[in-house]
């Protein structure tokens, strides 16, 4: 194996500037291959700045420039003053002039209309009101809620009228503004003025006017449902619209079957964007649907859920002119967030109008129907469980009244038998709901009987089925087309297939073990890195299994374990991480008593291989399996425990060298000699090395035996900058008297103040991040893993301590550094967040700061913190600090010797403490976004002097 | 740069912004090209990056930022062009994720190594190694780039290094 390669900061700078120049670019490259392909771009999509270009081109540049827009040819919208006539209009689409519109709109005819515009919107500046202007602050609204109305963006340019022109906020990537943003961030943003062009109007039945985009050039005429399909959306703005002319259809309500792909996404989900995951969209079809469905030749664009019915109602045969634009979502089958098409208006006229709730829709003519039930969409999304099958339920309409469907299904506790009612007083709607173990297939029949209605329930089990699971709650929504009294629908439940005798017991209580195989499937992940997977089945709940692998590209939070979830009701996914040399995983599937348990065991072929990969695995089970019930372990077969391990001794140190200062010599950058100083309170340092290097550490401190030697300890600490002089003080303490042989107790505490050196601000410092290192030899073996270390930066002198985590920083004060006793002490914490947000969503135990720990570092004391582990939401401002006052927390035994102490410090409102030296850490813990999510962990420390008698 | 081209950019003179893009075109080009590896999408890159400057240059209002501001809308399309080419990536049997970065060409054995260990870090990791070590940017310059405080950079900077040197140990 060759030596690992590593790079000093020249060679780094070498490499990357090798980088950047291997790529030889003709000489003017910029005005010759650059500054054309820029320019015909520009020509080419919308116009957003005025275009108040010189009259005249000057120079190469300008030439290039005009050459472009010669032979690109792209139509141009002229700025300025509206024409006196638009340029041809789209297929049965509406286009004005901006007078003509102005015109119209003062005569409430546009009213409910989306329309085409050719002209302009200006920003207005009123003095102390920058209309438009405003729209720049969008990322300023926090991400879990849309901004409460559109942006005022500024006039529609029509000389004499005052015509107010809104847009509404939509999910936008940061890549288009000079904002702060995190990688993959998005905002809401409006679209900002000046803009002109083809405008995409949409006039609402009391006159507001909103902005919906401007149509690319490119589309102005309309274009195909198979051209649309041609574009790349990604290379759009949600500003830029495209006209289609088709067909909108929704294969809901539509009488047809259609697969639903609700397979997990392969990229996390982005929290707070528009989410269609495992759910029907409607399309714009290139030919008219007939009552059969769609033609298989034709051409459809997935858009939105609803879109049909919201826009595309139609009464006539004829295509209309849509209006379509990208529109961000956070759940995507591979990279998250991702564009999608969205319909934002109809701009053809005719005799259809959009519909409202109470249009009739003619009676499908071919029955029975059979209605694929969606979620319910009056629910919050996010408070449904989408991996449970809902998409199982089907109603087959043998009346023709059933308008539509929708259905939930989520984990509960007790079961319920089978109902129907109405929802409240609306009879338009019946609600049937049940909780089962023994889940009913999910088909329904609808159909007329003697006196009414029934509602037929299909289940396949035979009858008297126990079964061992637990129960999901459905709940499904029948829409009709007219008023049906739930009283007048009889329920039943019919049998599928042979029922069995009541008297035969389950086989499903009685489970035989089995081993199964599972098969690579060929078609999904990496089929050549899927480890042969055998599954032993002691539940006798595994219906079949598949398995693949793939590059770890999940957002799951603990890798220590197998993350199991629901891909619906029956079926689990098992996700561990391994690496590609794994050759075979062994799973065993086994029953606790009231829930399964799932542990993995990789076999090791190669010891050595670390390059990692998510195995998969895919369990059908004959039951629905909550995934949340599920435990999962795994485990190497590497991983035998060492059956002699070590005796861990606890060192006791030598009371000869306790309290003696060792220097720890090094040379600093320059070559002079220098030292850290260490105060051995425990008396087991012999000696000690320092050295200092531009490596950078993994973490801010970090405290390590060496590898041959379990009597030294290898302190590291990051260091801000590289100077002359690195002031460093570190005291090893020892365990306090009384608390050594406790298992939990105290252990050593090693306390390590740096000042840290700031570039620029100290003279002789290089501006690069490093590592100090000390090296302490030992009398006596100590394992690093008993010694507590804590750092500070810049006791001496200061009375203040931070500690940062990306963009959270947690700082604790004291007042002073040295209090008498009896003195009360001042101590509060501050955490701010100073991100790329206006203010960042955490969740954490309801208190951000948790709690404050006090311990003597020359003494036995060691008090809290405590406290539990809710999720509670909450939220943090950009750069205002939240401040949190000291306060007492933790607790002790009855057999603890310092019972009274403890006794008497919490009942002592201040914080008084005896004479010795203390350090108080502040605690933060929570999760940046929602619960479960990136794990911030804080602590800053002070230590004090309390000085004094007793 | 010149304040006033600038300030003539931002009120829409196509002139001015495209002296500008003369002007800059082929540092950023060059930055680009470093982060990505690829040459053309480096160029998608910087193409793209101009035009989103120039679709909201009105928007822009301290001049004096012009720099950072570019330069951090390069950044994002440096992202937006890695996102473009991970989703028509197909299954390789290297999992590198950037493995098209090695089709440029290395001069040794060693280079080839480190640009596929440099392809295997994030492209804000790549930015910021980029930003400091050939650019020579200080923390606080490459926090207006990149938009995030002083002390983040310096805590990203040592994690880029960190993840770039074990991306070399694990060749």
């Amino acid at each position: 194996m060759s030596e690992p390669r590593r790079l000093d900061d020249d060679q780094l700078a070498a490499e990357l500037e090798r980088r950047s120049r291997s790529v030889s670019l003709s000489r003017d490259w910029s005005r010759q291959d650059l500054l054309p392909a820029v320019s015909a771009a520009i020509d080419t999509r919308p116009q957003r700045v005025t275009a108040s270009r010189a009259p005249a081109f000057a120079g190469l540049a300008a030439a290039a420039a005009i050459l472009v827009v010669l032979v690109v040819a792209v139509p141009r919208i002229s700025p300025g003053q509206p024409s006196s006539s638009a340029s041809p209009p789209p297929n049965g689409a509406r286009v004005l002039t901006a007078a003509e519109f102005a015109a119209q709109v003062s005569a409430g005819v546009l009213n409910g209309k989306t329309v085409l515009v050719d002209g302009a919107i200006r920003r207005y500046d009123a003095p102390g009101i920058l209309y438009g202007f405003n729209c720049w602050q969008e990322y300023m609204f926090p991400k879990d809620a849309p901004p409460g109305g559109d942006c005022v963006l500024g006039r529609l340019d029509v000389p004499g009228e005052t015509i107010w022109v809104n847009a509404p906020y939509v999910e936008t990537l940061n890549s288009l503004r000079p904002i702060r943003a995190e990688p993959g961030d998005w905002s809401w943003q409006a679209p900002q003025p000046p803009i002109e062009g083809r405008l995409v109007l949409s006039v609402s039945t009391a006159g507001f006017i909103e902005y919906l985009g401007t149509v690319l050039p490119s589309s102005a005429d309309a274009i195909s449902v198979e051209a649309a399909n041609q574009i790349d959306i990604d290379s759009l703005s949600p500003e830029d619209v495209i006209l289609v002319e088709g067909w909108l259809w929704s294969v809901e309500g539509s009488g047809r079957e259609i697969f639903i792909d609700c397979r997990a996404p392969s990229s996390s989900p982005i929290p707070g964007l528009p989410n269609n995951y495992c759910q029907p969209r409607d399309s714009l079809v290139s030919e008219r649907p007939s009552a059969e469905g769609l033609s298989r030749g034709g051409a459809h664009l997935p858009v939105q859920r609803g879109a049909a019915r919201t826009f595309g109602v139609h009464t006539d045969d004829r295509a209309h002119v849509f209006a379509v634009a990208p529109r961000l979502y956070g759940v995507c089958f591979e990279v998250a967030p991702c564009w999608q098409w969205e319909v934002v208006g109809r701009v053809s006229t005719g005799p259809t109008v959009a519909p409202t709730p109470t249009d009739p829709v003619p009676t499908p003519a071919v029955l029975p129907i059979t209605h694929t039930c969606g979620p319910i969409a009056s629910l919050d999304p996010s408070q449904q469980d989408q991996s449970l099958a809902w998409g199982r339920h089907t109603v087959v309409d043998e009346t023709g009244l059933i308008e539509r469907c929708e259905g939930s299904s989520a984990p509960t506790t007790d079961v319920a038998p089978l109902t129907v009612s109405n929802l409240g007083q609306d009879q338009t709607v019946l609600v049937v709901h049940w909780a089962s173990v023994c889940e009913i297939s999910g088909r329904f029949t609808f159909r007329r009987n003697q006196t009414a209605f029934e509602l037929l329930a299909e289940s396949d089990l035979p009858l008297n089925t126990l079964c061992d699971g637990l129960p999901v709650e459905h709940s499904l929504l029948l829409y009709m087309r007219e008023p049906t009294a739930a009283d007048k629908v009889d329920m039943q439940v019919i049998r599928v297939g042979t029922d069995l005798p009541t008297a035969t017991p389950t086989p499903t209580l009685t489970p035989v073990s089995r081993m199964i195989e599972c098969p690579v499937d060929p078609t999904s992940g990496e089929p050549d890195l899927a480890p042969k997977v055998s599954l032993s089945d002691h539940t006798g709940l595994v219906g079949d299994c598949s398995a693949f692998a793939g590059t770890p590209e999940f957002m799951i939070v603990d890798w220590s374990k197998p993350t199991v979830r629901n891909s619906g009701t029956s079926q689990l996914q098992v996700i561990w991480r391994g690496t590609v040399c794994d050759h075979q995983a062994n799973v065993l599937v086994s029953r606790h008593p009231d829930a399964l348990s799932i542990d993995v065991n990789l076999a090791d072929e190669y010891a050595s291989c670390d390059n990692p990969s998510a195995g998969y695995l895919v369990l059908n089970m004959l039951k629905p399996i909550d995934a949340g019930t599920v435990t999962a372990s795994i485990s190497r077969a590497s991983d035998s425990p060492d059956p002699n391990p070590p005796p861990d001794a606890p060192a006791t140190g030598d009371p000869v060298l306790a309290g003696q200062t060792v220097a720890c010599p090094y040379s600093d950058p320059v070559g002079r000699p220098t030292e850290v100083s260490i105060v051995d309170h425990a008396g087991l340092v012999i000696r000690c090395e320092a050295s200092i290097s531009s490596e950078t550490p993994a973490e801010q401190i970090s405290l390590a035996n060496a590898a041959d030697d379990p009597a030294t300890l290898t302190l590291a600490w990051q260091v801000a900058a590289i100077c002359s002089s690195m002031p460093a003080r570190v005291d090893l303490w020892p365990p306090p008297e009384g608390t050594r042989e406790h298992p939990q107790g105290p252990k050593y505490a090693l306390h390590l103040d740096v000042l840290d050196p700031v570039a620029g601000e100290i003279q002789g410092c290089r501006d690069v991040v490093g590592t100090q290192q000390l090296r302490l030899f030992l009398n006596e073996p100590l394992s690093a893993e008993r010694v507590d270390a804590l750092i500070t930066h810049g006791m001496s002198g200061t009375d203040s301590q931070l500690t940062a985590a990306g963009t959270f920083t947690l700082t604790v004060f004291a007042r002073a550094a040295e209090y008498a006793v009896d003195e009360p002490i001042d101590v509060h914490a501050e955490l701010v967040y100073e991100g790329p947000a206006r203010s960042a969503v955490v969740t954490g135990v309801g208190e951000l700061v948790n709690g404050f720990g006090v311990r003597q570092l020359d003494g036995p004391i060691s008090i809290g913190p405590g406290w539990n582990e809710p999720c509670i939401r909450d939220s943090l401002t950009n750069g205002v600090e939240l401040v949190e006052p000291y306060r007492k927390s933790g607790g002790w035994s009855e057999d603890d010797p310092l019972r009274d102490f403890y006794m008497s410090f919490f009942a002592d409102p201040e914080l008084r403490l005896p004479a010795g030296t203390w350090a108080i850490t502040a605690y933060s813990e929570f999760y940046s976004g929602e619960c479960g999510g990136e794990l911030v962990k804080l602590t800053a420390s002070v230590v004090i002097e309390v000085r004094g008698t007793n | 740069m010149d304040r006033e081209l600038l300030d003539r950019a931002r009120t829409g003179d196509r002139e001015a912004f495209e002296l500008i893009v003369v002007a800059k075109g082929e540092p950023l080009f060059r930055t680009a090209l470093a982060i990505l590896g690829n040459e053309a999408d480096a160029r998608d890159a910087t193409q793209e990056a101009f035009i989103a400057s120039w679709r909201s240059f009105a928007g822009l209002r301290d001049l004096e930022r012009f720099d950072a501001w570019i330069g951090r809308i390069l950044i994002n399309e440096c992202r937006m062009a890695l996102r473009r080419r991970r989703r028509v990536r197909e299954v390789a049997v290297d999992d590198s994720p950037d493995s098209a970065d090695r089709q440029t060409s290395p001069d040794s054995h060693e280079s080839s190594d480190f640009d596929d260990a440099f392809s295997r870090l994030n492209v804000d990791q790549r930015a910021i190694l980029v930003l400091h070590h050939l650019h020579g940017y200080g923390v606080r310059e490459i926090g207006a780039w990149m938009g995030i405080p002083s002390g983040t950079v310096k805590w990203r900077l040592s994690r880029a290094r960190n993840a770039l040197r074990a991306e070399l140990e694990r060749q």
